[in-house]
Order: C-alpha cells, then structure tokens, then sequence
C-alpha cells in the first residue's frame, strides 16, 4: 500500500494528479478492441495499478482519471478496486470524456471544468515507474518560486539513441546549468520517405544561451509536472493537440509566450511508458527481473490486485501470495505444474494456472486460470487471464491475448503475432505467418485461410490513419519492424546504417565535400532556383537583385554553384532563345552576368560551357546562335579563352547526341579566338584560389 | 635509435621530439589592417617582441625543434631578416603567394612534413595551456586531429558554436561532456552564421545525433591551433581545400560519424562529381578508402576495418584551477607562485593570471593582447634606456621601450609604448598600443588607440578608438571618436 506520510504537505495544497488513461493510438489493437490499454495485464496487473501506485507513492492526494474510450470498464475497474476503499490514500475521480481525440482535448475539458487548483503531476495511464517524485517536485517548485514563468517541469530518463521506450523520437535542447529546456525538436523519422537527415538548432536560442546539450538519449516518461496555466495555454491554443509536439514546441518556439518548460532527467530510476507492444514485452520482463523494484508480482502492492474487478473477490486476492524463487520463476499459489513441466527463467505464473508434462516456458507470463497443455514451448510469450495453450504449441516468441489460444497439436504461433480476446483457436498444424494479429469481431466470421480451417478468428487489419495527430509517418517497412513486438533495436540500427548508407552513396564524396544537403532537398531547391531566375527573367528584375536573389537561395538551401548554374542557364537561355524572338545578343548580355559570381578557376568555366552546349545539343535548331552565346561570355570575362579551348577540344570528341553539330556551330569562334591568340590574358581575374583566409 | 627510445624521448621537452614538427602560418594579416601596413603580422610587436616569437617560444617549449614559417612572399624580406636573427637551430622559411587560405597554403609545404604529427597553429594566437598537455591528450586518445579552443575567452570573442561529445560516456559515467579540457568534436559552425536572426540556426545532422546522442554547444573562439596525424592532413588537403578552419576541420568532423561509403559500391550509384568531371567511380571509391583509413591514421590493410578517426576539442580554461588541473610541464608549479615569476614559459604565466589564450586576429585583440602581456612583463616593464621625465605616471600594466622619451606630466596607463617614442608633456595615454618611433606631442589625449610606426600626433589632439597608420601625420587640435587614421 502507499506509504502514509504526509509530512511536507500543507493542509490547503492537496497534491493532485491527472492520469490520461487513453493513448489515442491503435498500437495494441487488436488487445484494446474489448480493453482499454490501460486495464491491460501487465504481469497479471493492470497497467494503471502501476500508475496509480508511482502516484501513491509520491504522496498524491487526488488523482483524475481522464478517459476516453472504454471508460465504463474503467470507471467499473476503479470503483471495484482499493483505490475506492475508505482505507486508500488517494482520492480517485472518474472524469468521463468520450469525445477527446487527444491529451490536447484532454487538458482543454480539465481547464473548463477547473478541478485543479495547484501545480499537479500530469500521468499517462501506461507509465510503469519507480521514481520518486518528491525530488522532482521540490526542484519544480523552487522553480517556480524563483521564476513565475515556469510553466512545466518534463521528467526525462536518459536512455540510448536507440532505447525501444523512447517512443517518437525527438531531441530536447536543455540548458545544462539552468536545466532549461530550450528547444524540443521533434524527429519525424528515423529513416522514413521524407529522409530527414538535418535538424536545425534555433538562431535564437544559440544567441541567447551560451550553453547548450543536445540531447537525443532522453526517454520521454509521460509524467510531467504543469503549472495550472498549462490548462490555460491549451485552451487558448485550441489547435495543440500533443503534449511535446504542439505545446512544448510551440511554448518554446513562439515570441508571444514568455514562458519556460525545465526538464528533469533521471538516471537511476525506471520509469517507462507502455507505449507499444515491443515495449509490453521488455516492460514485463523488467518487472520479473525486477528492475521496477518495489513493483515486482511478489510485493504486497501488487500482489493482491485481482484482474477484473468484481470477477474475483479481494478475500481470494489476500490468500494467494505470490512465491518467488530462483531465476525469477513467480508461482502465484495455487499452482498445478507437472514434474517435468520446466520454468527457466523470468516465468509468472497466474493462480490456478496449470502446466502440462514437457512444457518449457521462458520469459513467460501465463495468467489467470491459463491450462497449457504437454510439451509446449513457450519463450516470450503473454498469456491472458483464461488462456489456453494446448499440446505442443511453439510460442516462438511474444504473443499476448485473452482467452487466446493456439489450441490444438503442432501449432506454431510465430514472433511479433498476437492473438486478440477469444480469438485464434488454430487447427491441427496451424501455424501463422510472423506478425498477424488475430481478432474476433462481431459476426464471429472466421478467415480460414489465416486460422485453419476449424480455427476461429480473422486478421485484424489496422484502419486507414489519416488522424491529423499521426505520429506514425515513418516508412511502412520501418513502422513494420518498429511495431512489432520482437523487435529489436540493433535491427533498427542496422537498418538505419545501411539507408545512411544508401543515402551516402547518392550524396557522393560525403566525406571531403562539406555539402550536406540531401538529394531530394536538392530537387526541391533546384525547383527553386528555377523559379526564382524565371521571375527574374520575366518580370525584369535588376541584374543586382536577381544575383542577390540567387545567391541567398544558393546559402539557404546549401547549394554548391553548380547546382545554382546548372539551373539558371538553361533557364536564361530558354528566355533568350525561346521565349523571345531577335536581339538575342542584347538579352545575353543582360542576363548572362548572373553567372559573374558563379564562375570560380578553370573547373567551373568549363562546367558552364558543358551546360550551355547541352542545352543546345537538346535544343539543335537553335545551334547556330551557340557562337553568340560564346562571344557574350568572352566579352564578358565569363569565360576565359584557354577554357574555351580545352572544352572544345574535349566536346570534338564527344559523340552524345546533338553534340557534333554544337561543336559545328562553335567551330568558327573557337578558330577566331585561337588566331586571336596574341591578346592579353591578365585582366581575368580569377585564380585558382579564391580564400581570403586571415591566417 | 630505436622507436623506443623515441618515444621515452618525447616526454622530455629538452630533448629533441622527432615525431612532431611545427608550422606556423604567418599571413599578411588582412584582418589587423592598417596596422600590417609596412610591417607583416608576424612581426607586429606584442608587448615589445614580435608576435611570432611568441609562437616559437610556445612551440619550443613542447621540444619542438623542426618548425617551419609559411610566410605571406610580400614580407619576405622582413621575416627572412628577423629568422636570420634567431640564435639556435632556426625555422626553415617558406613563402607562398599572399591571398592563399591556411589550407592552401599548408598544402605548398605538404612534402617538408616528415614527422608523425604536426603542429599548426597561427601566428596570431597566443595560448595559454601547455603543449604538452595538448600532445598528452592528442596521444592518449589516438587522435587523428586536436584543435584548441579558447573556451573561457570572453562572450565577444567567441567566433564559433562547437558541438562537444563526451570522449568515453561509459567510463566517465556521464552524459554531457565538460564545457572545459578535452572532449570530442562533433560540430563547428561560425558564430555568427548560426545566430543571424533570419537564417536557418545551426544545422545538425542527424547521422551525427544517433552516432553522439548528447552533444553539448557552446561558444568558443577558435585557437587556430591544431595538432594533426600528417598522414590525416595529407588525406584531407587533398586538393582544394582552401582554409583549415572551414574545410579541413568540418570534413573531419564529419568523417566521425558518415558512415564509409567505402563499403563497395556498386557502379552507377554514385552521382558524377561535380568537379572531377571525367572520374571513374572504382578508383573513386577505391580512393575514399584510402583517404577514410588515412583519416584515421590506419595504414589500409584488407579493408574490412572500418574505424572511425576522433577528432578532439580542447578548451581552454580560465581561472587558477586551470594550471593546477593540466599534467605535466612546469605549469604545476607555477599556480602557486606570481605572475612575475617571468622565468616560466609565457603560457603557464597567462594560465596563473587566469588567463584563457587569445588570438591577435584583430586590431582589438591585438591591443587586448598588448595589455596582457605587458602586466606580465614585471620590473622589464620599463626599459633602462626610457627616458622619463620627473612627474610622469607609467601604469602597473605598462611598458615603456627602450630610449623613448617621455615628457614632464604625462601619464602611460594600461598601454604599450615602444622604443624609441617621444612624447611630450601633460600626455594622457589609456589603454593605447603605441608601436616604436611614434611622436607625441604636447597635451595629446588617447585612449584605446593603436598608433603605428614613426606616426606622429600633434598637440592637443584627443583620440578615442581610433587607429593611426605607419607614417601618418595627425593634424593638432584633432578630436576624433572611432576613426581610422591612414
């Protein structure tokens, strides 16, 4: 039970709490179809009893629970439970919210209904944690007495870059003296269509803080400590629907808000919220290796939960202690095992669980009333309360359900499936592809091509996602290997390593080429630049402007010059040849010292000259005008002679299409600048290098 | 003499480091113009020496005694005189074309450079942390390259954001490395690039992120020191690199944490190069391992190792608990005693006086320098030969040079005078660098003024902030605020 001291409280600041229990996601369907992810057993515990105990244990007053969909089961689980006995320590509401699609909804029906009178701990009903909050409590609220900006203190456990719990992932810029946090920003996709592969730390934030840790190890918990404003600022922002990527990032990003977010990261405690099924597994087997110590299956305050609510009474609950033994082998009394029924290690077994002769479990939790039958192999395997698992059933690995069953002989139940309530009664020899979630639904309609054929069940198929709050915009096949139960994060690193890979491969010489623009970028920025000297050229903007115009593209987008030239020549030549008929000489010459700044040494003269003449290779009825072209570049100092003449002599041996009757076209000006051989080269004033170093 | 023996040697700075060579890279000093008019930035004098001897003491006390001088060619004559001069085994000279970048520049020497690793550090940077403690660190982690970053300057000095990794989070149990000492350098991007208001901020990449979850930014100002593999410099010159600060250091950086793209590409998938326009793509990437082994100072063997060169920071730190905190070198001792104690070498001196190393980049650094220097100078402070008239004031934090003379009343406080100045009376000088043959006259107010060589001011001017050149003439009567005299 919660301990009972509640020294450091004053009688009018009751702590209060507020528990989300609803994840607005679909990520445990199709378990959650008939249960909310909250009253999911965990080591035959649901899920918000550990919540419920983390905030018993900080000395929680009042706790509101939010739900949302499944909330009569909830409220009926709360009102059975001890958490509504004259003997709990906190005070539990049901707040009732059926048409919050998010924790934005949430906080704005808390906000009208003014519950919340002081700063409260703010819990998802999935958390599963060992932290003391006193510390974090206390800090915030010296915080708050010192700064009365301090809206939100985020508990944050430091993790690795590829800790499975870290859910979307995203980096959190904090202060390492103030422990401030500055910016948050949100990584779509590790590896998802859209490529991210740069972030941008703030202009603002690096002139303001002269120290900053960027953090992308953080495991964000779901437990934050709000000021009541927090309320406010979500009503009056009537669009913030997440927790970190609406509200935090747009407190911290907006100049309107002068307020400020800290973040408190913790090392040493776990603290984890259930946030998927990959998580479930690892999140179990912590409980039994008893990381979350004191919430283990075999202390008090657990213990004595029964699932279900009403279905068992709590008298049974208190005579059914849970035996720990060697290898963290749990046996919750009574317990019918075989003399040679094996549990390796990190095995629960729920009361009245019964285990056939032969059967090996490992990494198991079998719950309530589960009947398993000879020589099963079960190793990360979930079963529910009622679950049956009869002879020689290979559990591979992970599958959870209710009352699920792969029932009959020589069934094979692979890694990543799970098997929904009262589903999946497989035939003789069934055996399922990897990662099928099996459901029942409502006409019973069995799909006998995935459950055999005296098998019941049928696939669940995940809905169309087109929720404005997706946070899942990541590959299919990522979200496939993420997703799934038995997945694990060395697979998700290998698979980053090669699409960076991959991806270094197209960015060419990543290494000496300091460019860190991607491909796709670069399209887009090319599309860019193509409009940028189009509007130019159409609308007769002033040569100084256009080169302006160009030359901030080329730095905002991180273009190399030739990028930039590759676009604006053919688009200048378009204009002059294409869109406009005669005076050709005098629209080049207008237009072609764009390219003044582009041209650095011999390399990018002739790049140039490679462009022009592919363009009219692709243009040939325009070939003739090629000398002109060529003279307005000389006359211009664009392009000096030696440049013409090695292209030259490069483009005659040429034989791309189009490219011989360039060369006809340019032969004679070439001839006239090698007869006019004698004339005076320094007044190019171009050099090889182009550095103007203070060294 | 065997490898052994060598490297026993290499501990004691008296003896003869063969593995490290130094470079010095004296440009023409663009940034410090006027002041470079006549004079190359080498020979500027600082607080009475010229600036590169500063950068030739620091490197001796590493041992260093293979140095070479990569010297703008329009002040040839002068830095040949001045190396000419030097007692002892002296700095081979090498002069390259005037506008070339540090990297090109470096590259003009690339076949002098026989040792292991190599120093290279600008002229204008003074530091004030130990080499040895630099060369300790560069060698104990295996570095491919050191840069030094003064980490401590102060807020407007610092030119750069750098990203710092921790070197070992697992070891070290922590998750953010130390604002000050070494840690590993993962990001560096200008200042002031990445804090203009309307720009994009400061890029990271997400390769980097994943490869160093945390990496803490802050502000520095780049030593323009670096200790390198030569066998990495050689690889990441290449062929254009033209400033180390802005090419060299970034590709390093990212050859961290890109990983190789080496592997075995198969053809086609490689776009063309842009500058190599006629490359072939197995010999490119039969050449990207090479240069990525190089980087990490492996020699290429069967081409499955694939490592990862680490590129240190080394930040200064400011305070008297940064000496006590550095390994090695007399620095230890010197914590404890004054800044006077002018026996040591000048780095320990700055590093007890709490101060973080500075660069002479700019006509402020340069008179900040000044200054600092000139309260270490101790009882030198005044030459003998100075001729001072009775109730004049010369500043604890002053230098008067040899046979100046200086007239009744006037007061020199935090400046430098050089040699053979005459000031006149009832002068007033403030926190001003006065280089040698400089006229003043009667009644002269300067305050934060540098005045250059054989420049002469006339009566009852007052100047503020202002800079005069070689040779110029100030009318009397001048009052001037910010003004640029040449």
């Amino acid at each position: 039970m919660a301990p009972n001291n509640s020294n450091k409280l004053e009688a009018e600041e009751i702590l209060q709490a507020v528990v989300v229990a609803d994840s607005f996601d679909e990520k445990f369907m199709p378990l959650t179809r008939d249960l909310p992810r909250c009253l999911l057993p965990l080591c035959n515990v649901p899920l918000i009893e550990y919540t419920l105990e983390f905030l018993a244990v900080a000395d929680v007053k009042e706790v509101f629970i939010v739900c949302c969909a499944h909330s009569d089961l909830i409220k009926e689980y709360i009102l059975s439970s001890k958490w509504n006995d004259d003997t709990s320590s906190m005070k539990v509401n049901i707040i009732v919210s059926r048409s919050s699609m998010s924790m934005g909804d949430v906080l704005r029906e808390l906000d009208s209904k003014s519950l919340l009178k002081h700063d409260f701990i703010l819990v998802n009903g999935d958390v599963v944690s060992n932290l003391r909050l006193d510390g974090v409590l206390a800090t915030h609220r010296a915080r708050r007495a010192a700064d009365k900006s301090t809206v939100m203190t985020m508990v944050l456990k430091e993790g690795a870059v590829f800790h499975g719990a870290r859910g979307a992932p995203a980096l959190f810029c904090i202060n390492p003296t103030t422990s401030r946090c500055v910016q948050y920003i949100p990584i779509d996709d590790p590896a998802g269509p859209a490529r991210q592969h740069d972030v941008a730390l703030l202009p603002e934030v690096l002139a303001e803080h002269s120290d900053v840790a960027v953090r992308n190890d953080l495991i964000d918990c779901g437990v934050d400590i709000c000021s009541v404003e927090v309320l406010a600022l979500f009503s009056e922002n009537f669009d913030y629907q997440d927790l970190r990527r609406d509200f935090v990032k747009g407190i911290l990003e907006s100049d309107l808000f002068v307020k400020s977010i800290y973040a408190h990261v913790v090392a040493d405690a776990y603290a984890v919220r259930v946030r998927s099924t990959q998580l479930y597994d690892r999140v179990a087997r912590d409980v039994l290796c008893r990381w979350t110590f004191p919430l283990v299956p075999d202390a008090d305050a657990l213990a004595s939960l029964v699932i279900g609510g009403a279905a068992a009474s709590s008298s049974a609950a208190h005579a059914a202690p849970v035996l720990y033994s060697r290898n963290n082998v749990y046996r919750e009394k009574p317990v019918l095992l075989s003399r040679t029924t094996v549990l390796s290690k990190n095995v629960l077994v729920g009361r009245h669980g019964s285990i056939g002769a032969g059967t090996v479990l490992e990494n198991c939790v079998v719950g309530r009333g589960c009947t398993i039958g000879k020589n099963v192999r079960l190793s990360n395997a979930y079963l529910w309360d009622g679950g049956h698992g009869w002879g020689r059933v290979y559990g591979r690995s992970r599958d959870c359900g209710q009352e699920c069953g792969a029932e009959r002989t020589g069934v094979v139940v692979p890694r990543g499936s799970m098997i929904g309530q009262g589903g999946g009664r497989g035939g003789m020899g069934w055996c399922c592809p990897e990662r099928t979630r099996l459901m029942v639904d409502e006409d019973d309609e069995s799909d006998a091509t995935v459950v055999g054929p005296d098998g019941r069940g049928c696939k669940w198929v995940a809905e169309d996602e087109d929720d404005s709050d997706d946070e899942d915009t990541m590959s299919p096949e990522l979200t496939m290997l993420i997703e799934e139960i038995g997945f694990s994060p060395s697979d998700l690193r290998a698979y980053l390593d090669r699409k960076a890979l991959e991806h270094d491969l197209v960015d060419n010489d990543a290494v000496s080429e300091s460019d860190e623009s991607d491909d796709d970028a670069v399209e887009d920025a090319a599309e860019e630049v193509r409009a940028t000297i189009q509007r130019a050229l159409d609308q007769g903007h002033t040569l100084d402007n256009a080169m302006l115009e160009l030359n901030t593209l080329k730095f905002a987008c991180n273009l190399t010059f030739k990028d930039v030239r590759d676009e604006v020549v053919p688009c200048i030549l378009a204009h002059v040849f294409i869109a406009n008929d005669g005076n050709f000489k005098a629209l080049l010459t207008r237009w072609m010292p764009v390219l003044a700044t582009m041209l650095h040494g011999a390399k990018d003269q002739v790049d140039v000259l490679e462009t022009v003449a592919a363009w009219f290779a692709a243009h040939l009825d325009k070939a003739k005008y090629l000398g002109t072209v060529a003279m307005v570049m000389y006359d211009l100092d664009l392009v000096e002679e030696e440049q013409f003449v090695a292209w030259f002599a490069k483009a005659e041996k040429s034989v791309e299409t189009g490219m011989p009757a360039v060369c006809r076209a340019v032969r004679p000006f070439i001839q006239w600048l090698e007869e006019a051989d004698d004339d005076d080269e320094d007044d190019e004033e171009e050099s090889e290098e182009e550095d103007s170093d203070d060294e | 003499m065997s490898m052994f023996s060598l490297n026993v040697a290499s501990r004691n700075p008296q003896m003869d480091m063969s593995e490290l060579q130094a470079v010095i890279l004296a440009g023409p000093g663009k940034s410090l113009s006027p002041l470079t008019q006549g004079t190359p930035k080498a020979l500027l004098p600082i607080a009475g020496k010229p600036m590169i001897s500063y950068s030739l003491q620091w490197i001796e006390s590493a041992g260093i005694k293979d140095v070479l001088i990569v010297a703008a060619q329009s002040h040839g004559d002068q830095l040949t005189t001045y190396v000419r001069s030097l007692e002892g085994r002296r700095p081979e000279l090498v002069l390259v074309d005037d506008h070339l970048g540090s990297g090109a520049a470096l590259r003009k020497v690339l076949d002098k450079l026989r040792q292991t690793n190599v120093v290279v550090m600008s002229v204008d940077t003074i530091p004030a942390d130990s080499p040895m403690v630099l060369l300790d660190q560069f060698r104990t982690h295996n570095a491919a390259m050191l840069a030094l970053y003064y980490g401590a300057a102060p807020d407007a000095a610092a030119d750069q954001v750098i990203g710092l990794a921790p070197l070992n989070p697992v070891r070290d149990r922590t998750s953010v490395a130390p604002a000050t000492g070494v840690a590993r350098l993962v990001a560096a991007s200008l200042r002031a690039k990445v804090t203009e208001a309307s720009g994009p901020g400061m890029p990271l990449r997400l390769d980097m992120l994943r490869e160093f979850p945390t990496v803490r930014m802050v502000r520095a100002q780049d030593a323009h020191l670096y200790i390198f593999r030569t066998e990495t410099l050689r690889s990441m010159l290449g062929d254009k690199a033209g400033s180390i600060q802005r090419e060299t250091v970034p590709a390093l950086i990212k050859s961290q944490y890109v990983p190789s793209a080496a592997k075995s590409p198969s053809p086609g998938t490689v776009s063309p190069d842009d500058m190599d326009v006629d490359h072939d793509h197995d010999r490119h990437a039969d050449a990207a391992n090479q240069a990525s082994m190089a980087i990490a100072g492996l020699t290429p063997s069967n081409g499955t190792l694939q490592s990862r060169p680490m590129i240190l920071a080394y930040l200064s730190q400011a305070g008297a608990d940064a000496s006590s905190s550095s390994v090695g070198g007399s620095s230890m001792d010197l914590a404890t005693t004054t800044a006077a104690a002018s026996g040591a070498p000048l780095h320990a001196q700055l590093a007890a006086i709490g101060h973080p190393g500075a660069r002479a980049n700019t006509p402020t650094g340069y008179a900040e320098l000044n200054r600092t220097l000139a309260k270490l100078a101790g009882e030198h402070r005044v030459a003998a030969t100075a001729d001072l008239a009775p109730r004049t004031q010369v500043g604890p934090e002053s230098m008067v040079g040899d046979q100046t003379r200086v007239g009744e009343r006037s007061s020199v406080k935090k400046s430098v005078v050089g040699a053979r100045c005459v000031i006149g009376r009832n002068v007033k000088l403030v926190n001003c660098v006065l280089m040698d043959g400089v006229a003043i006259d009667d009644e002269v107010k300067l305050e934060s003024c540098i005045v250059c060589p054989l420049a002469q001011v006339g009566e009852k001017c007052t100047l503020k902030d202002s800079i005069v050149a070689a040779k110029m003439v100030v009318p009397r009567e001048t009052t001037a605020k910010n003004e640029l005299f040449s």
